[in-house]
């Protein structure tokens, strides 16, 4: 089936690739566990074919002739995701939209429009030199993309300031299931339910996203520091609280085991960046309501290093395995959420380290982000039962599923716990949309 | 370098079955060849490659390249690769990507490459004698500076030799073809070693040769600025701003000729490869076209550059050829 669903690919103009090397460069995202198996030369899974449209109407193409004979499709972006959304378990087609590639910059409506296959950091360079900046710097910026950031209702470093994807993102194109194709016409707002937003945070299951309108803002000339130090999370946290009455732009809270890493020091940090003209009178302020101890350089250290992640590739090869947990809690649970979830993780067998950041704040709230690395006898089996006490602990807690890595496969068995009555709704809506259910099938439902 | 307090809390918080793995395991700590270091990221230099930014497919994306290396399953990818260093230059470990698949490459891909580099050069060189050799390189012939090159020397008085050796040794490196290689190299040590030093206007022939013991700087050491003036863009070659360190000194020079310089989005040390760097051209042509084409969008200002190569990708003006239009 899948030979003549490629033939008819190939004579629509669609550039389709069934070579080793193209299937083995799509065969994972980057969930942690696919990390040994490569190391054992095994492949996590391997797509069947992919194809590498170039523009919205190729991706409707391929949708069109998936659907006519029932072949699962994967989308992939950069692959940098870490919640096994995007493996192509089925085999398949996988949609690189890699080649959706294009950057327009409206300077004067402080706008970018952009395809979804542009990588972060090009994009933001991009923007950079024209003294714009996007603003939103996950850790993954380098090898992500447009397209998977809304998918996956990605955060950056500065959300605290500028907001979350979906607070970025003024209109979308996307490709339903179907091969439709639903765009809308970009204006600061518009009326009626925003119907774009189904595709935030949807990880490829309603349809592919292909091309964003996204805000952008002036590089700030001032750009200032705070760095502070506590015996404890309580207190780091209760400044925090304040702090955001001062709106920063960037915010975090080390405790003692990454402020070691990052600082040599064992107390707790805060870090925060504040921007813009009125840059030195929030800093000013800032110093003069904290309670913690004020300290040089902190902040400097961790801009320094925010992007590098190399001791993945220095402990793997030795059997460790090493991920991260991200939930979001009020502020009231926060402390709570904190011990709860590090307590959980200590106390599977196999636990080398683990320790917390808190990464992004609310005027109501925070997310932790939480890391783990383990040299268990059994990977699978350590990395099931860390997961599985920790989501456990988080929402008992009164924390969150997920913050912004997303739901995948790794989280799926909770969503429902986490979103209650819109659960037969998304599942309804998935049906309807997807009714062969050829479009990242397994992934959160 | 592991933080001591930091070990001394693994110790306490780890349980005894893990301590003892532990200990087993961490005199290998940080050991990993580079291919698998390289395999294991995330493709942290993805928005910096550019034979990926060209192609749009992870196939050639640095850490794709070097799993497929690792997985022993690639025959075209691992030339899919420019010895531009963008990766390194932009990783905490310092891996280059194309340096770490020399070693995978020298199949039947490198040797249809390596007759279609002999077939493309054409060089005759008339000797003479001098202090210094210079070494006009394959790719100053190909882009027509040599003539040029030997009008601004002899202008600006330099004692310079001409020698009749052809090639640097660079494609059968960058090949894999690593015996050709260092015949090459055998061969161009014992020329030179009859003269001061050796100058090139091509950064890779400089390169190659300092990597190898020669004694070689790149052209811009013995030019002298004359005035002309005006707005250019400057293309930073990558092989002269990052592996000779040349970032300055072409911009200084520019601007004793009385231009303005303006720097295109990736200069400096983070420069964007032009396309006709290594022999990615002799594996992919169009898609070497493709990454100039790409390239040349990030300019406002006529190009100038100090690489034969970068001029021939770009359409622009090597700093030599300025010169000689006044001289």
């Amino acid at each position: 089936m899948i030979e003549k669903a490629l033939e008819e690919l190939k004579s629509a103009g669609v550039r389709v690739s069934a070579s080793i090397e193209d299937r083995i460069a799509y065969c994972k995202d980057y969930n942690p566990l696919h990390l040994p198996k490569l190391l054992k030369k095994e492949f996590p899974a391997l797509p069947q074919a992919v194809a590498f449209p170039k523009t919205t109407e190729e991706v409707s193409k391929i949708l069109q002739i998936a659907n006519a004979y029932g072949v699962p499709v994967y989308i992939f972006g950069g692959g940098s995701g870490v919640i096994d959304a995007a493996t192509p378990y089925e085999g398949g087609i996988v949609i690189s939209t890699l080649g959706l590639d294009f950057v327009e910059v409206d300077e004067e409506n402080m706008l970018v429009r952009t395809g979804a296959g542009v990588v972060g950091g090009r994009l933001e360079k991009i923007l950079n030199h024209r003294n714009f900046t996007l603003r939103h710097s996950p850790q993954s910026l380098y090898c992500s993309t447009v397209g998977g950031w809304i998918a996956t209702a990605a955060s950056g470093q500065f959300s605290t300031g500028y907001g979350n994807i979906e607070n970025l993102l003024v209109s979308l194109t996307a490709v339903l299931p179907d091969g439709e194709i639903v765009v809308e016409r970009a204006t600061p707002r518009r009326a009626g339910p925003d119907l774009k937003r189904i595709f935030v945070g949807s990880e490829g299951m309603l349809g592919v996203v292909t091309e964003a309108v996204l805000k952008i803002f002036p590089i700030p000339e001032e750009f200032l520091t705070l760095s502070v130090e506590y015996e404890g999370i309580k207190d780091a946290v209760k400044d925090a609280k304040v702090l955001m009455q001062l709106k920063p732009a960037l915010m975090r809270i080390f405790d003692d085991e990454e402020s070691l890493r990052y600082f040599d020091s064992e107390s707790f940090t805060l870090i925060a960046v504040f921007e813009g003209v009125s840059a030195y009178a929030k800093l000013k302020e800032a110093k003069e309501i904290v309670n913690g101890k004020l300290v040089d350089g902190r902040a400097e250290k961790w801009l320094e290093k925010r992007f590098d992640v190399s001791d993945i590739s220095r402990i793997v090869p030795l059997g460790f395995i090493f991920d991260t947990i991200e939930v979001a809690c009020f502020w009231k649970d926060a402390e709570r959420v904190y011990s709860e979830v590090l307590k959980a993780i200590r106390s599977v067998e196999g636990t080398v380290t683990a320790s917390a950041h808190a990464s992004h704040f609310y005027e109501n709230g925070l997310c932790f982000y939480f890391t783990f690395a383990g040299l268990p006898e059994d990977i699978e089996s350590y990395y099931a039962e860390v997961w599985r006490k920790s989501i456990e602990a988080s929402l008992k807690n009164g924390g969150n599923l997920t913050h912004h890595h997303g739901v995948g496969r790794l989280r799926k068995r909770w969503l429902s716990a986490e979103i209650g009555g819109y659960y037969p709704l998304l599942r309804d809506l998935k049906s309807v949309l997807d009714r062969r259910n050829i479009l990242n099938r397994g992934v959160m439902l | 370098m592991i933080n001591p307090k930091l070990i001394s809390r693994i110790i306490t918080n780890t349980d005894l079955k893990t301590k003892l793995r532990l200990a087993k395991v961490i005199p290998r700590l940080g050991k990993a060849d580079e291919v698998t270091k390289c395999m294991l990221c995330p493709n942290m230099c993805l928005h910096v490659c550019p034979t990926f930014d060209a192609e749009r497919r992870l196939t050639v994306s640095p850490s794709v390249k070097s799993r497929l290396a690792y997985l022993g399953e690639t025959d075209e990818a691992i030339y899919h690769c420019l010895p531009c260093d963008a990766c390194r230059n932009a990783c905490p470990m310092g891996i280059s990507v194309n340096e770490n698949l020399r070693a995978f490459r020298g199949g039947e891909t490198a040797l249809k490459a390596i007759e279609r580099f002999e077939r493309s050069v054409k060089i005759q060189i008339e000797e003479r004698n001098g202090r210094v050799l210079y070494f006009p390189g394959c790719r100053t012939f190909e882009s027509d500076l040599f003539d040029t090159t030997v009008e601004v020397l002899e202008k600006l008085g330099v004692d310079f030799a001409l020698a009749n050796v052809d090639c640097c040794g660079m494609p059968y490196h960058e090949l894999g073809l690593s015996d050709k290689f260092r015949e090459k190299i055998a061969k161009l040590r014992q020329i030179t070693s009859r003269y001061e030093g050796v100058i090139s206007n091509c950064p890779h022939c400089v390169h190659v040769m300092r990597e190898n013991g020669i004694k070689a700087a790149h052209i811009l050491a013995v030019l002298k600025p004359v005035r002309i003036g005006g707005d250019v863009s400057y293309h930073d070659p990558c092989i002269l701003a990052r592996k000779l360190d040349l970032v300055e000194e072409p911009r200084k020079l520019l601007a004793e000729m009385g231009f303005k310089v303006h720097d295109p989005v990736f200069s400096g040390k983070d420069t964007h490869c032009c396309g006709y760097g290594g022999v990615y051209r002799y594996i992919a042509p169009e898609m070497a076209e493709r990454v100039a084409e790409r390239r040349k969008k990030h300019f406002d200002y006529e190009i100038v550059t100090a690489c034969p190569s970068c001029r021939k990708a770009l359409n622009g003006k090597d700093i030599v050829e300025l010169m000689a239009d006044v001289l």
